[in-house]
């Protein structure tokens, strides 16, 4: 069963195909930018969390035994505990370096799809560059909507790669401090029980 | 360069090209960046940390 072949759309409306098109892209663009700033957002939440411990006086613990107090507790428990807290200031450290940078710290160069340097906006991918400003004039407007479909699409294409990236960073970086504070709360339960 | 780039980002050659042919360029490579940004992201996913970091700050 052979249908007859769907006649091809007249010029004006091609055009308008290729607008419509280039809003479909503008959409997602734009659900890129809101997701950026969500993520963002989560971060901030997170740092948050991070600056309770300074709260907590977790940084007050000293190893030296204060003067004229006597511990009570084993001298193998206490070291035990020490070794918690140590680990939950090391959790802690890695939970505020994947919180706070943008990429690796120890990352060598960039990844293939990684086409944007540090800082860079991604909407600057999307700049229609000078030397093709004439032949966006004399061109065809159907032609037009199509190159400014295709700049946006580079640019939503590196904008969902840094927030691919920055999602899984803070995602680690809440698994880090999770386990930090588990530690800390472990610390408590082991200083209450053996001192 | 020993590889070729595929990032949309690199100036796509644009000398004495027609607009068509230049958004034509842009599309192929967008295309090709996604398919390399999709293996890398499944990459990703299949490992066992992410897949346990996930499951639990998710």
């Amino acid at each position: 069963m052979s249908s007859a072949e769907p006649k091809p759309a007249d010029q004006p409306q091609q055009t308008e195909n290729a607008r419509l098109i280039f809003e479909q892209t503008m959409m997602l663009w734009s659900d890129q930018v809101d997701y950026a700033s969500t993520l963002r957002d989560k971060r901030r939440t997170y740092a948050a969390g991070l600056a309770l411990l300074a709260g907590f006086g977790v940084f007050r613990i000293s190893f030296n035994e204060p003067a004229g107090e006597i511990t009570t507790m084993v001298p193998w428990a206490s070291v035990v505990l020490r070794i918690i807290v140590i680990l939950a200031g090391i959790a802690f450290l890695v939970a505020t370096i994947y919180l706070f940078t943008e990429r690796g710290l120890f990352a060598r160069g960039q990844k293939a799809s990684e086409n944007l340097g540090a800082g860079e906006r991604a909407i600057s991918l999307a700049s229609i560059p000078r030397s093709a400003v004439d032949r966006v004039l004399a061109a065809e407007t159907t032609l037009v909507w199509r190159y400014r479909d295709a700049k946006l699409r580079a640019a939503i294409l590196a904008l969902s790669t840094r927030n691919r990236r920055v999602s899984r960073r803070i995602d680690l970086g809440v698994f880090w401090m999770i386990a930090g504070y588990s530690l800390v709360l472990f610390a408590f339960m082991w200083y209450t029980l053996f001192a | 360069m020993s590889q070729p780039n595929t990032s949309p980002k690199r100036a796509v050659p644009t000398k004495g090209l027609t607009l068509d042919e230049i958004t034509r360029n842009l599309y192929r490579r967008i295309a090709k960046a996604e398919r390399r940004e999709k293996l890398e992201a499944e990459r990703i996913n299949r490992g066992f940390f992410a897949r346990l970091v996930r499951n639990i700050a998710s």
